[in-house]
């Protein structure tokens, strides 16, 4: 270390905004250097959508929607999730494991600054896991679709991790640390499952088919599904007429209300175990 | 000896018969713990505490292992509150926006994973009103080779110097640093301490807690041995070592025993 001098002109910082910004460009960074966590965020969709929504690249719903079209919007519905859990929920749980999060709470740098941090990260990963699947799609599985479509494709995909966020965050601070990464595992093959991510509901058993109806995971597909299927097709996916538009949007948004609500209580209940 | 009693608002505690006089204006203040106790069930992990520290000042906080040195720093820092008493740092209270003007160095403070020191450090200052440039901090607590690496391929004495690194580049007007030299050697200490007192000479109020009894003596205006989250004894060091009979600096440690555990030789 080299001698300080005690006049070192310091610069006077600017805004709320420009901490978040540079938050998320730390936290992109980060995750851009955890290959394990870009593996299994943004390459494993794709992966799988290869997998599971290729092979039957020639098939049709019955109002013409290609199968390798419905069968992207659900992988990226799955990834949306796995982003979710992984990122807002083991992430977040194995920081505040370190002691990061208390860190935090001793010094300036606001708690939410920390989660809109991910979140802004995990926006990012949801973008490319809707291009890597786009790209996919329309290269190998011949998927064509307007470009409105897209959009409209690509702007659910990212709301939806903004949605799921609470998800993760209520799952990172209500669970031991240490028992983060299990809880999520659990939660998350279950959940796409049911949700219809892997298969079309209409193939699974009918039990599973009435349960799906309770999942905001599952919502949130059939906000997907319309994106880019028309009602008919999206009835022949999951086996039943899609509710209206409103009602899938406000079982995600009550989720992510009653997840921040959770998260919210954890946080401070923990917070104010600490103090005593 | 005897253990001290609370001897009013108007006076630092000591057993010693070296109390302070407080300064008349409660602003003159960057530490104020009044009458502070913390219990954990039965436990007094602080135990009706007076601690003042002046604007400037530099004070070591000493004590055996559990003494509640950390305790203390838990505290000003809004961490934890008190069961009874009142805490207040640089004039508020802790927590909120004074973080702004405090560095902290905690004991086994956790960091992120995946990022880089020089992204933490430009992170941590950001969220500061203002900030030292990044590099510079770097260069001074010799890190600027290891500015790409992530936190976690850091040795524990780069660690220390990070989280003093963090510390130091929001310019803060109180430095609370809990165990700041440990896991250092001696260079990086005494490096450390240059830092340090420039910071000082700077405006800055500095409490840190050590386990080195010769560098509390060397660098702190006044030392403060707390026992059981008692105040035992508060005075300047040299004051100090001399009650035990000795102030030759070899037998600093005489004099921590005698004061903790009231061993002489």
């Amino acid at each position: 270390m080299t001698a300080m001098t005690a006049t070192t002109a310091a610069r006077r910082n600017g805004g709320r905004l420009g901490l978040v910004a540079l938050q998320v460009r730390v936290d992109v960074a980060a995750a851009l250097r955890n290959t394990s966590f870009l593996v299994g965020a943004v390459a494993i969709p794709v992966l799988l959508y290869a997998m599971f929504g290729l092979p039957n690249g020639a098939d049709t719903f019955p109002d013409g929607t290609k199968v390798t079209a419905v069968m992207m919007a659900s992988f990226a519905a799955y990834g949306v999730v796995s982003l979710a859990v992984f990122t807002f929920g083991e992430w977040v749980a194995r920081e505040r494991g370190r002691g990061w999060t208390r860190t935090l709470s001793a010094g300036p740098l606001p708690t939410w600054v920390y989660l809109a941090g991910k979140t802004g990260m995990a926006v990012v990963c949801a973008a490319a896991v809707t291009a890597g699947l786009a790209v996919t799609g329309v290269l190998v599985g011949g998927v064509r679709l307007p470009a409105g479509t897209w959009a409209a494709f690509a702007a659910v995909t990212v709301a939806g991790v903004v949605a799921f966020s609470t998800f993760g965050f209520a799952i990172a601070y209500l669970v031991r640390p240490k028992a983060a990464a299990t809880i999520a595992n659990l939660v998350f093959l279950p959940l796409s499952f049911c949700s219809g991510f892997f298969f079309p509901l209409s193939q699974l058993p009918s039990v599973l088919q009435s349960a799906a109806a309770y999942l905001p995971t599952h919502h949130f597909g059939q906000l997907l599904w319309a994106t880019v299927a028309t009602p008919g097709d999206v009835e022949a996916l999951v086996g039943a007429p899609p509710s209206a538009t409103v009602v899938h949007l406000a079982w995600v948004a009550g989720w992510f209300v009653l997840c921040g609500a959770a998260a919210l209580w954890a946080a401070r209940r923990e917070a104010a175990t600490r103090r005593g | 000896m005897t253990r001290s009693t609370d001897p009013g608002p108007r006076h630092l505690p000591s057993v010693l018969g070296m109390g302070h006089e407080l300064p008349t204006e409660p602003t003159e203040l960057a530490v104020e713990l009044t009458g502070v106790t913390k219990r954990y069930g039965a436990v007094r992990a602080v135990d009706s505490l007076d601690l003042h520290v002046r604007h400037g000042e530099v004070v070591a906080l000493l004590g055996p292992n559990g003494a509640g040195k950390s305790t203390t720093f838990e505290l000003l820092l809004g961490l934890l509150r008190p069961t009874e008493g009142t805490v207040r740092v640089l004039g508020q209270t802790p927590g909120g926006g004074v973080r702004g003007r405090i560095g902290a160095m905690m004991q086994g403070a956790g960091l992120p994973e995946d990022v880089t020191v020089r992204e933490l450090v430009r992170l941590i200052g950001r969220a500061y009103p203002s900030a030292l440039d990044v590099d510079d901090v770097l260069r001074r607590t010799a890190l600027t080779d290891r500015a790409r690496r992530t936190v976690t391929d850091l040795s524990g004495g780069e660690r220390q110097r990070l989280l003093l690194a963090a510390a130091l580049v929001g310019v803060p007007e109180l430095l609370l640093l809990d165990e700041p030299t440990a896991a250092l050697d001696v260079a990086s200490r005494r490096a450390f301490w240059e830092q340090a007192r420039a910071s000082v000479r700077g405006g800055a109020t500095l409490l840190f807690t050590t386990h080195h009894l010769e560098e509390a003596f060397a660098e702190a205006d006044r030392v403060v041995v707390l026992l059981a989250g008692r105040v035992v004894a508060d005075a300047p060091p040299a004051e100090l070592a001399a009650t035990v009979g000795d102030a030759d600096p070899e037998n600093l440690e005489d004099a921590f025993l005698a004061l903790t555990t009231g061993e002489t030789r």
